[in-house]
């Protein structure tokens, strides 16, 4: 009697602990192969995970096991959370849905009620979710940050941020950090002013914010002119990273506002398209490096910061990788923010090159006329917003590539008004297929040397890709392409191995983890996320 | 129509009384707002649809025609979210801008304007079909050849100065719908026709004959795209008059004229 009452409580012990993600399970993510505890599966966000079950050798088994259907037609740009078995998950515009990782059966849904009139300059997308002890959290695009027990999906506390009349509209996943949940807001296209905030985790009270755009009195306000820093954008909108030896957190800001028009910001416009590096505990700025300073194309820096440990001109680094927009990959000290490297990853003409502080030297007659100025790259850039990869055998970056895409960009009026877009024009080629040009672009899948920025491989896609990738110590880069196509390609040349057509889009990055103790892995095409197994 | 009432509300405004069965009303059409709605079409909308409306690569919007709709909502719609399948981008504004936007647009066919074509329609549909041998190539109301695109609403989305090019220097643009492919496969079958679709593994096509033919890559020893046109100038071939007459012909194909 007393063995069987001893056993029951293992059990019910087992699964009140269950689920409860300790800020320590989340410094050491790394060593839980079977989760996926945080955006981009550890602070590292290396998108890397240490599962090898599914490899080259048994790709011919790979076979869907599950699929979960939003029911809502707008781009699934989440990336789950797995946690003990449990993945969850959410769908625009700011629904939960908690999923039997092994079956994809439903244990819970919470629905959004998101009021009519909210303006968001591009879908009303929700990049997912964080997890601190039991609570998840959510950013929402009606302005609010929200915690639910990851049990039941009821509400703990839900607190209203910014208001969507000012333009913002909160899209990204937030980061948790020690007791503090991180999120910025996106609205860069609505002359916001941006931040990076931080709330308790118990209360949802705000601990601290750092405005990604300086007011007066602030260093680096005199890098705008007038009023424009009011409405001067640097939107937050995918996840930061975090390396707790340093203590530091780094996000990664958006284009100044309004994009196409930069004649009414004169100067840097810092900190916009810029990686920051922040105090977690305060919010205080330790450094910051700009990529694209006065920016009059629209390229956000909001790529997931990488971080590395690496060999660099006979040193070992601390570094951040960082392939941008505007075409180039820079290596930074992730310490400092010393600029180390930057190199063209995908064709440009917008600049000569960088100087040897790492500041871009334009070309003349690159700014967007009213007539149009043809630009490389196109204003989604040369990559943008989804998951790169960095695999610690190989020692390589990867990527996702649009190359030889251009865009036609013009300026025109800039007026601002509360809650309207703020764009100063738009350009033509925002989709490839509108681009008609002797050169036909194309994407890829690119693998890049950090300590050099040379292209060792690549894998090259006919039409451009939105999806993210994932690499695994079964030597594998699983990623996918707005054709549809779920692929798997080997990670040191880059060759396919398996390919499965989903046929939607795919706007997120893959994820993998274990349940029921085998490999497996989701992505969403189109309305759908998939989940692929072995066959047993 | 979700999205149509979505921008509706973002006005902060309740949802205005339908002008007529099914239509919504712009909230915003004064002169101020019409004016405003011209400095938008200016700097974001006069690349393709001209400068005063009149067209270009995009259509002519001072004929009071809509050849995706003319309802308010349409039209709203059409800007804020784009036309699937054509060249028009949606336009990135919403609110009360996208509505002094909708207010310009429909004050252009609202004004006095030269509707003759100095062509004439009736000659011009005559030396479509006969010297000119277009139909050889296009079809119109499914009536026709399949290299060519289908000319059945040509008339709504392109303008006079558009179609002008098009035939006397087809191969300035020619859009990634129209090109060819050539391929041979790995044992020897040679196989060209209109590109329809492709991705990274695939292509999709038209061939000569009519024949819907999907191959894949991997079969293929060649494959090549032809993104020269196809068609020939009728500079020319045609005289000056006989152009224009072409032009008053194809002008006149939209949705309205279709046979029932």
């Amino acid at each position: 009697m007393n063995t069987i009452r001893v056993a029951f409580l293992v059990i019910l012990g087992g699964s009140v602990l269950s689920g409860q993600v300790t800020s320590e399970r989340l410094l050491n993510a790394d060593k839980e192969p079977g989760n996926w505890l945080t955006y981009s599966r550890t602070y590292r966000s290396n998108h890397y995970s240490p599962l090898d079950q599914i490899n080259k050798s048994n790709l011919d088994d790979l076979e869907l096991k599950w699929v979960f259907q939003a029911d809502d037609t707008t781009k699934f740009q989440s990336s789950p959370l797995v946690v003990d078995g449990v993945l969850y998950v959410t769908h625009s515009p700011n629904n939960i849905a908690a999923i039997d990782a092994a079956t994809g059966r439903v244990y819970w849904r919470y629905r959004h009620a998101v009021p009519e009139g909210i303006s968001v300059c591009c879908g009303q997308v929700n990049r997912g979710l964080a997890i601190l002890g039991d609570s998840l959290f959510m950013a929402t695009i009606d302005g609010r940050l929200m915690s639910f027990d990851a049990k039941t999906g009821s509400v703990r506390w839900d607190v209203k941020i910014v208001d969507n009349k000012d333009g913002y509209a909160l899209t990204v996943a937030p980061l948790v950090v020690k007791d503090k949940v991180v999120i910025g807001s996106a609205g860069g296209e609505y002359g916001i002013r941006g931040f990076v905030d931080a709330y308790d985790a118990e209360t949802g009270e705000r601990a601290w914010r750092f405005w990604t755009i300086p007011g007066p009195g602030e260093p680096f306000h005199e890098t705008w002119e007038g009023d424009s820093w009011k409405r001067g954008g640097g939107s937050i909108w995918v996840t930061g990273s975090y390396d707790p030896e340093l203590d530091l957190m780094y996000w990664g800001t958006g284009n100044p506002a309004p994009d196409w028009n930069a004649d009414v910001r004169p100067g840097d416009n810092l900190y916009s398209d810029s990686a920051i590096a922040l105090d977690p505990d305060t919010g205080e700025l330790k450094w910051h490096f700009q990529f694209t300073p006065h920016d009059w194309w629209d390229w956000d820096a909001v790529q997931i910061p990488v971080l590395a440990d690496i060999e660099f001109k006979g040193k070992q680094r601390k570094v951040l990788l960082w392939g941008n927009r505007n075409a180039f990959f820079y290596v930074l000290d992730r310490e400092t923010g010393e600029y180390l490297l930057g190199k063209t990853f995908a064709y440009q003409n917008w600049a000569v090159g960088l100087d040897e502080s790492g500041r871009p030297i334009v070309r003349d007659g690159m700014q967007p006329t009213p007539e149009g100025t043809k630009v490389y790259p196109s204003v989604q850039g040369a990559t943008n917003w989804y998951a790169p990869t960095y695999h610690p055998r190989t020692k390589l970056f990867y990527l996702a590539v649009w190359d030889r895409y251009p865009s036609t960009y013009h300026r025109g009026d800039a007026t601002y008004v509360r809650g309207a877009r703020y764009p100063g024009s738009f350009p033509e080629g925002i989709y490839p297929e509108l681009v008609n040009d002797d050169e036909t672009g194309f994407g890829s899948i690119r693998a890049l040397e950090p300590a050099t920025g040379e292209i060792k491989w690549e894998f090259k896609l006919t039409g451009v890709s939105e999806s993210g990738l994932l690499s695994t110590a079964g030597d594998l880069i699983f990623s996918g392409s707005m054709e549809g196509h779920f692929l798997a390609v080997d990670v040191d040349e880059g060759d396919l191995q398996w390919r499965v057509n989903l046929g939607g889009r795919m706007a997120n990055s893959p994820i993998t983890y274990l349940a029921n103790g085998k490999q497996l892995v989701s992505v969403a095409s189109g309305h759908s996320l998939f989940t692929f197994g072995l066959r047993e | 129509m979700r999205r149509v009432l979505t921008v509706v509300l973002a006005c902060g405004f309740a949802l205005p009384l339908p002008a007529q069965q099914g239509d919504i009303e712009n909230p915003y059409t004064s002169p101020e707002d019409v004016a405003a709605g011209g400095r938008i079409f200016r700097s974001h909308c006069a690349a393709c649809h001209g400068s005063n409306g009149t067209g270009g690569r995009g259509s002519d919007l001072t004929t009071g025609e809509f050849h995706h709709g003319g309802s308010t909502a349409a039209i709203v719609q059409n800007i804020a979210e784009g036309i699937p399948g054509t060249e028009m981008p949606s336009a990135f504004f919403e609110g009360r801008q996208l509505w002094q936007l909708v207010a310009y647009v429909r004050s252009l066919s609202e004004r006095p304007r030269n509707t003759s074509h100095s062509g004439d329609a009736s000659r011009g549909q005559s030396l479509f079909d006969g010297k000119g041998g277009c139909r050889d190539c296009h079809q119109i109301n499914g009536d026709g050849g399949r290299g060519g695109p289908d000319l059945s609403y040509i008339g709504a989305s392109r303008s006079s100065s558009y179609l002008r090019e098009s035939l006397l220097t087809p191969g300035e643009r020619v859009l990634p719908k129209d090109y060819r492919v050539s391929a041979v496969t790995k044992n020897g079958r040679r196989i060209s026709g209109k590109r329809l679709n492709e991705d990274s593994f695939s292509v999709q096509l038209l061939d000569g004959d009519g024949n819907l033919v999907s191959l894949s890559k991997a079969d293929l020893s060649a494959y090549s795209i032809d993104k020269s046109s196809s068609m020939p100038s009728f500079a020319g071939a045609l005289n000056d008059g006989e152009v224009a007459d072409v032009i008053a012909y194809l002008s006149t194909l939209r949705r309205g004229g279709r046979r029932q």
